[in-house]
This record gives C-alpha cells, structure tokens and sequence, in this order.
C-alpha cells in the first residue's frame, strides 16, 4: 500500500521530542536541583513579621504622681524614590513645614540619593530619616499641607499620568512612622534614681539605659506583640499560617515609695548647701524605718534625664549607692551598738580618754579639738571621742566587732533595685592589723554606702531590726489594675531593742549636748551621729579634702524618719555639725510637718516654723497642723 | 447496503489514548482551576469552565463521528475564509469588538476568533495543500505564496490585535505544515529569516519593548518590574520540589503569579503536584503527539494527513510553548496551556482541533475512500447517526 504519509514527519518528531527533552530537564533542574533556593525565596515573599511595640511603663511615686511616663512621637521619613529628580522644588515645600534649613536638607537628600546611585535597582533608593520624634500634633498640620500641595503641577486638566504622580508625591515626600518618648515631668528631681532611657537594641522602642529604667526594664518594658505569619502578594495576611502569635503586653507602671513632696524638699536643702559650701557632691536619703522605704533619694548636682547626654556623666552617679567612704565618725554608733548589744560596758561606765593623745601599739591616737581625760561612754559618743570609742572597740573584740559590722549589713549590698550598688569594703579580720580594730571602731579602713549607713541607723531607729531597703512599693498592669506589692521585709534583728533604745539617747544627747546641736529642732526631738572624714588618695589622707556627713532620726523615741546627709569635700569650713547637720535640720523640720509628726519636745506650745512661702509644701498640708 | 465507517483496531487504539490523555489534562486542569479559586468571581468562572468542559463532551464524539471530508468542499472553504477574516476584522471595531488591556481580542458574544481561527487556518491549509500534485509544492507560487498567505494573513490581522504569541504560532504553525508537505527548504528557510529578521526589528526598537523580551534570560534581577510574573511562577514551580505541596499546602496561589487561571497554570500544577505532576503532564502532552503521529501516518487521504498535523502541531506547539514560557525559557507569549488554562475560546478550539484529529483517526479506512471519494454533507451524516 502507498503510504501518504510524508517523510519530513520525521524531522516534526525528532524537533518535538527534543522540546520534550528540554521542558523535562528543565522541571527537574527547577524542582530538584534548585529546588531548595527557589523554596527559600518564594517564602521570603510570603513571610510576614508584624511587631506590634508594647508601650512602656510608668513611673510613680508612692502618691501617683508621674515621675516618668511615654508620649507618642512621629519620626518624619522622606520616600527618596518620589525626590529623584526633584530635589530642589520638594525641599523648598518641605524646609518650611519641617523648620529646617532648606540647602542643609537638599544636600541630605542628594547624599543619600548618591548613595543609592549603583547599578539600579527595581527596589528604589529607600527612605532617609529627616526629622525624630516630632509630636503628632506637629505632625498632622504637615500632613495637611501636604494633602493640599500641587507641586508645581497645573491644577486641573491633569492627565491620569499626572494625578498618579501628584497622588505619589502628597503620600510619600514625607511619611511618617509611630515612636515613643520618655518624659519625666519633674526635671531633674531624683534623676540619679530614675534614670534614662535610649533607642532600643532589643526590639523595643525604649529601653532603660540607667537606674530604674535600666534596672526595672524587664517590668516597664512589656512584651511586643509578635506575629509572624504567610502573606498575599497584596499583604493580606493567610488563613492559619501563623507559627508565632505573641499579643502585645505594654510594660506594668511601676508606683515607688518616693514622696515627691519630700523628694524635692531634700533637694532645695541641698541645693542651699551646694551653693554655700560648693562641694563636689552632696546627696541625702530619707528612709521610713519601720519599712525601710526609701522617701527620697537625691543627690547634688543632678541632670536633665530628658537630655542627658547634655550634663557629665559624673552627675549621673547616684551618690546614695554608688559611692563608698571612710564614713569616719558616724559609723561609732555601730560600735557603741556592739559592745552594749554584748554587755561589755554600759552607757555610765568611764573610760580613760588620755588627755586627746593616745599611743597604742606605737600608733598615736588623737581626738580633735579637745582634751579629754576620764569621760562616761556616753559621753564619749557625745564628744565624738575616737580613743574612748577605740578603747571599747578594744572591750568588744576584732571578730565580735566584724561580726557586728556584717550583721549591720555593711559587707554587702543592700539589695536596693537599681543597677551599680557598691557592696561597700571591710576586710575580714584576720586581715587586720595590730591597730585596725582602733581605726575599724571610728570608721576608718573600712568603706560603706551612705544607704548602707542608712539602714544600719534605721535598724537602731527601728528596735534593732535590719530592714531590706524598699524602692518600689507596688507594681500595676498596663489597665491599672494591681498586679503586685512589696512588702517590708526584716533581713534580721541586728541588736535588742534595749539597746537600740540606749544608742538611741546617746545620739539624743549628741544632737542636744554635742556635735549636731546644728540638727535639732525646736519641738521635736532629734537622735543622730556627725562624721567628718579625712579623705584618703588610696595611701594616705589628704588634709583639706574631707566627708561631712549626718545622720540623724526623728524623733528620738520612736523615730519615724531616718535622715542621712553627706557633703563631699565642702570647699572652706569642714564639721559635719556644721555643714551636714543643718541640713538634716532644715529636711526634717518640713518633714514632721508633712507626715504629721507630733511633737515630742517642749511645753506644749507648738508652732510651725516653716516657711510660708515654701513652694514645695501642699497647702492643704499646713492647713492640717493648727 | 451502506457501511457504516468504523476505524481499524490500531486507529482505535490511538483515538482512545488520545480521549483518555485530553481527558485527563481537562479533568487536572478543572482540579487546578477549583484551586486558585478563591472570590465568588473565581467560583464563576470555574461553572463558566465547567460549561464548556460539557459542551466539548458533545462536540468532540460529534466531530469525530463526522467526516472531516466534507471540510474539502470549495464552498465550505470559501465561507470559513470569509467568516473568519470578518471576524479578525470585527474586534477593531467599536461596538462590535472588545478592548481588554489594551489589547483588540474579543468579539461581543463570540469569544475570542483568534483561538477558533486556529482549527479554520489549519483546515484552509490542509485542504490547499492536499489540492497540490506532488510536485506543484515546489512551484513558488502556487505551491508556497498562496498556503503562505493562507496563513500569513490571519497571523498578520492576529498581529495587530495585538497578540503576538498567537500570531507567532499561526506562523510557525503555517511553516510545520508546509514542511511537511514538502516545500523546498530555500522557500522555508527565506521566509524564517525575513519573518523573525521583521519580528527582531520590531522588537529592538523599542527599548521598553526589548527589555520585557529579554526579561526571561534573568527574570529574577527584574523580578520588582518586569519580571515579577515569570520570577513568581519560577518560585512557585521550583518550590514545588518533587512531590509538591498538594492543593491545601500551596500558599504562593495566592495572588503572586498574575494570570495563574489561565496562562500560568502550569505554575500552579509545578508548586501543588510537584515534578511528578509537571512531568505526568508533560507525559499525557507527549501522549497525544504520539497518537497524533500515528493518526497522521494512518490517515486516508492528503487532506486527513495535513488535518491531522495541523491539529497535532497546533496542540503540541502551544503546549510546548506555555511550559517554557512559565519555566522561563522562551519570552512571555501569553497563550493558553490548551485543555487546562481558563478560557472558553481556547478551550473550544482545541476541542476542535481534537475532534479534528479524531474524525482523521475514525475515517482512516482507505477500502470506504475508494468507495465514496465524495463525503456526504455533514448536516445528511448527522441525520444518518
């Protein structure tokens, strides 16, 4: 039979069966060996990370006032791809609206455009950040006007080519993205235990850089909202393809137990001290003993936390905790405390003061000023003798003394929530010398915290018992709700309250007889301790450069405030019952007034002496004391 | 005694593979149809496919039941011509045609003519070229201008529609079938140098033009302009991996590979059926060559045998086509993957061009040519059903 079919059929085959070959080899080279590339970057289309940022935290001081708190913010970015090509004519719309000079802005943008001037891209030249943390009231005007602009475009009679354009140009010359800000209403009031805060390096906007904001980060910072999940090519999210759905936690407000009113009321005390004496500090803590809560914590001088990068960072040390001195005087009472706790002598038993110069194991001895021969204890503590309260150190012995020391808490930190808290320094005493315990009994060779100092006297102040130093008194969720308190905690019973009792009355008489007759107050009785110590360089003291400190409670009974002040190297006139002390008095003088002490002292005819036109008082508080 | 026309066993045997291999891609095509559907217009347009799926169920046994032979008559011919170059005409016209993006393809109620001139080009062709002696084919004239223009004119209007990617397989569907009638290889290898010499120029000068051209080579350096849709189908095909992520398991349907429905449906069945699937179409593809090699072999007549390769090459050609367009091997063409893409034309016609290929298979019995050289009208064959 004569076939009809053509012979070229071949050639039609053979060219198809190799198309054949080639759709096939290229769906394996596609789907096997490119598969795990291609794979990866189709889901890198399809992947989607929203962060929904958490809001961060309040801070509040024991009555509600807001010590910090976060404000919304804009951050203003220009779309560069709209700006190619018309640099000059958008910097001249925008300079004004922005504030900002318009040839400063066009040189920005044409850097930044020369940046991106590669080989080009289907991504467009990105976005540059022109103005941060504008509020959205500034915010909203510029938008407006933007919304409004034509761009030297005609005004009608567009082409659709061109109201696209003019539609691209009023969305994307500026734009503008959601940010936080930290405010902190009062200033520089109790900077040093705030704190500040940065830009984020771990996701959130803010992130605590020093104090509280630093050490309650984890708290004030909630959690972000996370979800991560597969999108549309028009980035609409998809139907159950979330791996990573966290709702968002915005931060706890954090409610310490700083008063305000007093916390500014210690600062313009202290401000009047840096301004007569200059020193190069001077800081001052006011603890509730029956708590331990501290009421204010200031140190001199402070910084914006607002700005802080605008002061040096040596006036971001918080002196209350940071610092650690030769406390010198104060820190006798602990020694008194001791060798009463233990019996070894009693408030009326005399000891030999050696006329002021007192040779001890070839080392001299001296009490400054004055020459003393045969004085009781107590008097010792009131004449701030050194050889009499050395003499007793020497009754109560190097390791019952140590002991002491540490139970007082002052071998390690007190546990106060904020960062860089000195532990203080006191060596073990089988590191002593033959005359350490003669130095340790005065406060020398030994270097404490003035908090620590602090909560030893609020220990006397409150029967003997150590108190954990309390900052935050309660935690509240983001809606207000409570989320939790801190309760005082007694870390151990330093001493009997007998005892506490008796130092107490000694330091009563320090205030009335002796060193601190600067501290008293008029009807008020006072009990507290002056120091003033030499400063040394590390090997020896330096004459001139010396520590005058306070500490003192009130009143004297049953203390209800404990008030520890420091001057640092105060530049002329030296004592602590000078320098310290009066300060102490002016603090508490408006302090009985504002808890409403009542008066202890006196015949009972009782007159405020505040000041009337003391700013910091509510008057509302006055009008309480008839 | 009349004999009723029944095909050989052999032809029988390559008319059913034939069925069961466009059944097939028909029914994966409905499945991958159904897939992308998403919005209540998705769900419409997945019954309006549905419909048309039925009505080849009737028009496909029609044709292949009818003797193709009654398509030789000069006033059949002549009348297919003339409606067709009407229609070709009639989407430039307002009113009567439809503008989509840009583009002149419709026309009002009668779908696209550009997909049913295919089967008309074809029988044209085969009929013109069957008319030829053996050795008239080598004759300029009369053996190469005429079935050129034949062709050629449609291609053209098709052209300027504009629809490239029909008009380049109107073309080269034009040149296969004269190859295989034997036309001399200086006539064939003039015409390709002039044709894609003039489809060069046009395309080189214009440079935004040039450009989407050669976006294939390197899809992914455009893939946020120009190459977005080859780069798209690309990543769906490839992380498809072997087995493919099935119907549920896909998320790259959604919405980043424009036209997924109708040109790019291959992406889908590459990303949710894996290389087995891919491959298995491209297995049942190469199924219906085969059987269409046979059937142009067996056919009866000149005209069978032309009929028979038009409508092979046709259906092969713009497979072949679509695959190495979604696979980034040839430039986007835009056309259909034919069985499965969505569309009612296209889909039509290729039904055609199976019925076609079928009728050439079932009247393949060359003892009933010698009896009746004449085929009897189609209008008298069905009464005869």
């Amino acid at each position: 039979m004569k076939t009809i079919a053509s012979p070229r059929i071949k050639i039609l085959a053979c060219l198809f069966f190799a198309g054949f070959a080639v759709l096939e080899w290229r769906l394996i080279h596609l789907q096997i060996l490119r598969h795990d590339e291609l794979e990866e970057k189709a889901e890198n289309y399809r992947f989607t990370t929203r962060v929904e940022q958490a809001w961060r935290g309040q801070i509040q001081d024991r009555n509600g006032i807001q010590l910090a708190l976060t404000v919304p913010v804009k951050n203003v970015y220009a779309d560069l791809e709209v700006w190619t090509n018309r640099v000059e004519l958008l910097a001249h719309i925008v300079a004004p609206l922005l504030g900002v000079d318009q040839a400063g802005l066009s040189r920005r943008v044409r850097q930044s455009l020369s940046v991106h001037n590669g080989p080009p891209t289907d991504r467009g030249p990105g976005v540059l950040l022109l103005k941060r943390g504008i509020t959205p009231a500034e915010w909203a005007p510029i938008k407006e006007a933007l919304a409004g602009e034509t761009f030297g475009l005609p005004t009608n009679h567009l082409s659709s080519r061109q109201r696209t354009m003019l539609k691209g140009l009023r969305r994307w010359t500026l734009f503008a993205e959601d940010d936080q800000r930290r405010f902190y209403p009062h200033g520089e009031s109790l900077a040093q235990a705030l704190g500040f805060t940065g830009t984020g390096t771990n996701g959130h906007l803010l992130q605590g850089k020093w104090g509280l904001e630093a050490s309650l980060d984890h708290l004030l910072a909630g959690e972000n909202g996370v979800c991560v999940s597969s999108q549309d090519a028009a980035g609409n999210e998809l139907a159950f393809c979330r791996t990573t759905n966290v709702t968002v936690r915005d931060g706890a407000h954090v409610v310490l137990t700083i008063d305000l009113t007093l916390q500014k009321i210690v600062e313009a005390a202290l401000a009047k001290v840096v301004a007569r004496y200059n020193p190069s500090n001077a800081s001052c803590v006011v603890i509730r003993p029956s708590t331990g809560e501290i009421l204010a914590m200031a140190s001199l001088p402070a910084f914006l936390p607002q700005q802080p990068d605008r002061s040096p960072t040596a006036t971001w040390r918080n002196h209350v905790i940071s610092d650690r001195y030769e406390v010198g005087s104060v820190f006798k009472v602990i020694t008194l405390a001791a060798a009463l706790e233990l019996g070894v002598v009693n408030l009326k038993q005399q000891i030999n003061c050696e006329n002021g110069t007192w040779i001890y194991k070839k080392s001299a001895l001296h009490d400054d000023g004055h020459r003393n021969g045969i004085l009781t204890v107590w008097e010792c503590l009131v004449k701030s003798s050194n050889i009499g309260l050395a003499k007793i150190a020497l009754l109560v012995g190097a390791n019952r003394l140590y002991d002491f020391i540490t139970r007082f808490g002052f071998d390690r930190a007190t546990g106060v929530p904020l960062p860089y808290e000195t532990p203080g320094f006191v060596r073990q005493p089988t590191n002593w010398s033959a005359i350490s315990i003669t130095r340790v009994a005065i406060g020398q060779e030994l270097a404490v915290s003035q908090l620590q100092l602090a909560m030893a006297y609020a220990a006397m102040a409150n029967d003997g018992k150590l108190m954990r130093p309390m900052l935050v008194r309660q935690l509240d969720h983001a809606d207000g709700t409570l989320w939790g308190r801190y309760e005082p905690k007694c870390v151990r019973s330093v001493v009997r309250p007998e005892t506490a009792r008796q130092v107490r009355e000694a330091m009563q008489d320090v205030v009335e007889l002796g060193t601190g007759k600067a501290a008293a107050l008029p009807d008020h009785t006072v009990a507290g301790k002056t120091g003033t110590a030499q400063k040394s360089d590390g090997h020896r003291y330096v004459p001139g450069r010396l520590y005058c400190s306070f500490v003192g409670m009130v009143p004297a009974g049953k203390p209800e405030l404990v008030i520890a002040v420091a001057v640092d190297e105060p530049k002329d006139s030296a004592y602590g019952g000078v320098v310290a002390a009066p300060v102490f008095r002016e603090i508490a003088e408006q302090a009985v007034i504002l808890y409403a002490i009542v008066p202890d002292k006196g015949n009972g005819s009782f007159r405020p002496t505040i000041p009337s036109n003391n700013p910091n008082l509510h008057h509302d508080m006055i009008a309480m004391n008839p | 005694m009349r004999r009723v026309a029944k095909p050989n066993s052999a032809m029988k045997k390559n008319l059913i593979i034939l069925v069961l291999c466009v059944a097939a891609l028909c029914i994966l095509g409905m499945v991958m149809l159904y897939s992308t559907a998403f919005k209540p217009a998705d769900i419409l347009r997945f019954r309006s496919q549905l419909n048309c799926l039925g009505v080849g169920l009737i028009l496909v046994p029609l044709l292949v039941r009818i003797d193709y032979g009654w398509l030789e008559r000069r006033p059949v011919l002549y009348a297919m011509g003339a409606i067709f170059v009407m229609l070709l005409i009639a989407v430039f016209i307002p009113g009567a045609g439809i503008q989509t993006n840009g583009a002149n393809r419709w026309v009002r109620g009668l779908g696209q003519p550009s997909e049913f001139t295919k089967p008309a080009v074809i029988t044209l062709l085969a009929a013109c070229l069957a008319r030829l002696g053996q050795g008239k084919i080598e004759d300029l004239k009369k053996g190469f201008l005429i079935p050129l223009l034949l062709g050629g004119v449609p291609a053209l209007l098709i052209f300027v529609e504009p629809d490239w990617g029909t008009a380049t397989l109107l073309g080269t569907l034009t040149l296969a079938m004269l190859l295989i009638a034997g036309a001399r290889w200086s006539h064939l290898a003039f015409t390709m140098t002039g044709a894609s010499s003039l489809f060069a120029i046009l395309v080189a000068c214009n440079p935004l033009r040039l450009q989407r051209f050669l976006v294939f080579l390197n899809p992914e350096a455009h893939q946020h302009g120009a190459g977005w849709q080859i780069w798209q189908s690309l990543l769906a095909i490839g992380s498809g991996g072997l087995w493919g992520h099935f119907l549920d398991g896909s998320l790259h349907k959604y919405g980043y590979v424009p036209e997924q429905q109708t040109d790019f449906i291959f992406a889908r069945i590459g990303e949710e059926t894996g290389l087995w699937g891919a491959s298995l179409v491209v297995l049942l593809y190469l199924g219906i060559f085969l059987c269409g090699l046979h059937i142009m072999k067996g056919a009866r007549d000149r005209f069978g045998h032309f009929l028979a390769t038009g409508c092979t090459t046709v259906i092969i050609l713009q497979a072949c086509i679509n695959i190495a367009v979604a696979t980034s091997l040839v430039p986007n063409k835009g056309l259909p993957l034919p069985f499965m893409s969505y569309g009612g034309s296209s889909l039509l016609a290729m039904f055609i061009c199976v019925g076609l290929l079928g009728s050439v298979a079932w009247h393949s019995d060359r003892d009933q040519m010698r009896n009746s050289t004449r085929s009897k009208p189609a209008a008298v064959q069905l009464a005869l059903f």
